[in-house]
This record gives structure tokens, sequence and C-alpha cells, in this order.
């Protein structure tokens, strides 16, 4: 099993990813007139992860039509960041990406956040589709 | 996980509580309040006890039910004329709305209000601290982080919360609130229900409002009928403002669910009152929640017990728990369907889409325990329509 798990971020992970999300009505349905694209960081803790890790997703009227691994130069709408551990319980449902904002766990580093509370439920959504791809990090 | 509770640093609550304000100290009060509430005087009893204390005053009557961005502006521009050190907002909770969005202006006038969000810290208390008084028992905005302010263009509700926003006093003054009309005072005491009920269904419940919400619920059941049978009766005047107060205190610290999601879009769309339409959706949600979510069917059975169900079944109570929902509100006459309220089918037809497009904008939605799309919210508006009770 543990063998067939991606690892969080690498283009594996975000091409399945992508499928995902492209197959979630749920999402589709929650952000069908939403434009706009992201880039995720995972930002330096110290000791699992040394240099920013950045996943660029750019996403238009409920589908997914681009993503990668981002490089330094990529720039996008909105970031949103935070350190690995946080990550982690994103991805288990712990906290939830507008309660993690409001924790602390995660920074808008850049983007309108009036835009982003009306599509709190697909944010919703994003996160329940990364529960669908089976992850390793890089801690593990 | 961390969590935090904030509520006002003190609450006034009792006959003649008012007189708190003999020991606030500042020099110049900007009294918030719309033209009715002026009318029955409470703003000038307030302005005696702090002008017998050498205070400067103004009174601005001009707050409109559901604000809008530009109603805002224009109180925070005579609030910013006057040089305000105390702001006092008078009245329901679109006078308390108005008052904590002007302030943030007051304070801020670099801020977007429709890019507010909870995450900001906001900074606020350099020019101004905000006492709120209210004149009806529902909103709780008096000690709550929560404000709701409208887009002028599309009218939509803008619903967030930041922790600076909490008043710094909030004084529960009975006397208040005996003028409300019979049906405001139900459709304001629903709203407080609705307040409390969805906070402990919420997925950011938490121990503390979880205490509020119990406390509250009793009392709503317990006072609302007699606040609206009686309006002079000043001893439940007084509760139901405590009710609607820890109700505040309730969803300002886990925040509310699918049916304000629901009635902030009737809201915006029908023009009904927010009470009336938070109340009324929220049997319905109680229904639809219980339905899938055995985390839900749990939390409102435990709230079925507060008023003396005793039926073990959990989802049982649960649906016990709606039905004695609907029977509060036909004993106090808040519609339980759009037809009682009198919205024309064409009318609620011809809005459909939008009433389901701005509830899948709103960020309660994300709060709520069982997870949905586009087509259940249709559905439950379409059964809303003849008060028929969820089956799905």
């Amino acid at each position: 099993m543990g063998d067939d798990k991606l690892e969080f971020p690498s283009d594996e992970w975000v091409e399945k990813y992508v499928e995902v999300v492209n197959s979630s009505k749920a999402y589709e349905d929650a952000a069908h007139d939403w434009e706009g694209d992201f880039i995720f960081v995972v930002t330096p803790d110290g000791e699992h992860v040394k240099e920013p890790m950045r996943l660029y997703i750019d996403l238009w009227h409920g589908k997914c039509r681009a993503a990668r691994m981002a490089t330094p130069d990529d720039d996008a709408e909105f970031t949103y960041e935070g350190p690995l551990k946080n990550w982690k319980l994103l991805f288990d449902k712990k906290i939830d990406p507008i309660k993690g904002l409001m924790q602390r766990k995660f920074k808008l580093g850049k983007g309108d956040m009036g835009k982003i509370m009306r599509y709190t439920k697909a944010a919703m959504e994003l996160v329940n589709a990364t529960t669908l791809v089976p992850t390793k990090w890089p801690d593990e | 996980m961390s969590w935090e509770f904030t509520v006002p640093p003190k609450i006034a609550f009792g006959e003649d509580s008012i007189e708190v304000l003999e020991t606030f100290q500042g020099k110049s009060a900007f009294i918030i309040t719309d033209g009715m509430v002026n009318s029955l005087g409470y703003p000038d009893r307030v302005a005696k006890i702090l002008s017998d204390n050498r205070w400067n005053i103004a009174i601005w009557d001009c707050a409109e039910p559901d604000p809008k961005v530009s109603n805002v502006r224009d109180a925070a521009e005579a609030m910013r004329a006057f040089e305000a050190d105390t702001i006092i907002a008078i009245g329901g909770g679109s006078v308390m709305d108005t008052a904590k969005a002007a302030w943030v202006l007051y304070e801020r006038p670099d801020i977007d209000l429709a890019a507010l969000n909870p995450f900001e810290e906001l900074g606020l208390r350099k020019k101004a601290r905000l006492i709120c008084i209210p004149t009806t028992a529902g909103t709780g905005s008096e000690v709550t982080k929560a404000v709701v302010i409208r887009d002028d263009e599309t009218g939509r509700k803008m619903a967030t919360i930041n922790t600076d926003m909490v008043p710094d006093l909030a004084i529960l003054e009975p006397s208040f609130t005996k003028d409300l009309p019979k049906s405001l005072t139900a459709y304001t005491g629903m709203d407080a229900l609705t307040h409390a009920v969805e906070a402990f269904v919420s997925t950011w419940k938490n121990d503390f409002s979880d205490a509020c919400t119990l406390k509250a619920v009793q009392m709503v059941f317990e006072w609302l009928p007699k606040a609206v049978e009686n309006p002079d009766d000043l001893e439940a005047r007084g509760k139901m403002l405590v009710a609607a107060n820890l109700a505040g205190m309730s969803f300002s610290n886990s925040q509310v669910a699918l049916g304000h999601s629901l009635g902030h879009s009737m809201g915006a769309v029908l023009r009904l009152q927010h009470g009336l339409a938070v109340g009324m959706a929220l049997p319905y949600t109680i229904e639809f929640n219980t339905n899938d979510s055995d985390e839900a069917v749990k939390n409102y059975a435990e709230l079925a017990r507060v008023i003396g169900v005793t039926l073990k079944n959990p989802k049982r109570a649960a649906k016990k728990f709606a039905e004695m929902v609907r029977e509060l509100m036909d004993q106090v006459g808040s519609p339980t369907s759009f037809k009682a309220a009198k919205v024309k089918k064409k009318d609620f037809k011809a809005n459909l889409d939008k009433l389901v497009d701005f509830s899948m904008q709103d960020a309660a939605i994300t709060m709520n325990p069982r997870n949905f799309e586009s087509s259940a919210l249709r559905k439950i508006y379409e059964y809303m329509y003849d008060g028929t009770p969820i089956d799905f």
C-alpha cells in the first residue's frame, strides 16, 4: 500500500489531484463560476522542508485547467501557505481551510479575501479532493 | 486544536442597567440608531445620562434595515466629522451592524468592507470604543464579532466575523425592548434560537459555546411565548435579552450553519425579515441534517433533552426537536413556510436560482454538519414553500 502513495508535493501527486478535482461534481457545483489561480506553499520547517515547496493550480469554472510544481518565477492571484505539519492536518480534515487561517495555521500571502469568502464551499471541496489522493509526506 | 472564545469585557443587564454608562470614560459619544428607535426616546435616555456627565453627544438616526455599504459609509463620515471617542449603537441587528462596520471605516478608512474578513487584525480602538444597546432580543450582535452588510449593486448579504469588532460594553436594558411589536418579538426570538441551535451543530462548535447554547435554547422555549403574549412583561423581555445574548456568544465563537445560509439569501432576494427567514429555515435544516449526519443527530437530540424530550432513540429525538421548533413558531406567530409568509409562488419561482446561488456563496454553509450540492438547496427551498418536512 505504501508503495502506491504519491509524494507530496510532486508532479505525480499534482497529476492525480487534478484528475480527482476534475471528476468532483461537488467541486464543479460549488466553483462553477470561480476564476483564479493559486500557489500553495509548504513553508520551510527547518527539519523536513528546507526550502519552500510550491504548487501551482489554475482553477476555472469548476475545473482545474492547469497544475504543476511551481517554479520560483511562477505567480498567481492567490497564495495559501503553511508548514508541512499543518498541511497534514488539513488533508486529514482535522482543520478546514478557513478555520486554518483563523487559527494562524495558514496564511493567505496574496489575494482578495472577499473573493475567497464567497467560495468557502469550493475551498472545502478542494480539501475533500486531497483525501482521494494517496499521499506520502516528506517526513515519512 | 487551539481555539479562542471572545466576548465583551462587560455585559450590564437588568432593569436600569443603562446607568452603567455613568461609569464609562469618554468625552464625545456618537449615537447610531434608526428613525423608529429615535422616536421612541431611547437615545434621549442615554444622551441624558451622558450629558449629565458632561459628554458631547451626537445622534445619527439614519441607519437602515439590512444596511448597505453606502449607508455605512455615511455613518462613518458623520462619525469622522464629530470626532467621536465612543460609538453607541441603540437598535436592532441592522443598527448594531451599521455601527460596527462604520467603526471599522472610521478607524481604518483604507479597508474595503467587501474584503472584511476574520483573519486581518483591524487595530480598532485607536479612536473610539463601541457600546451596544439592543432594542430587540435576537441578533446578539451586542456581544458578537459578526457583521452583515449588503452590497449596493447586487444586494447580496456579506456576512463575516472579526474579533476586533466585539463591542467593549453590552447593555441589556429590558425596557428598551418593550415597544417591539409582537411579530418582531417573535421573529427576533427565532433568530436567537437559530443562532443557538446552529452553533451547537456547527463543525466549529466548542465546549464554551455549547454551554451558552444549552441555556439559551431552554430560555427561548420558556420565555419567548411569554414575551410575545405580554409585551409589557419586563421579566420576559429581560430573559429574552439574556437568551439572545447567550446565543450570540455561542454563535460568535462557533459560527452558524445552513439555516443562516438559506436565511441570508431569503433576506437579500425576497426581502424577508432576518429572524423570520432564518427561523423559517431552521426546522427544515434540522430535518435535512438529521437525515444524513450522525453527529448532527446526537447534537439535536441533546437539545431536545434540554426542553424535556425523553425519547431514547437519538434520531427520533432529533426529529421531535424539529417538530417542537415548528410548534414554538406556530405559538408565537412566526411563519413556517414561504406560503405562510405570503411570498407569491411566481416571485418564489422567479427568484429560486438567485436564492440558491446566494446561499452557495454564504460562508456559513461550510460549517454545516452535512455536506451537499446546490441541487439539495434548491430542493429544500421547494419543500419550504409549502411547508413540507424534509424527507431526503
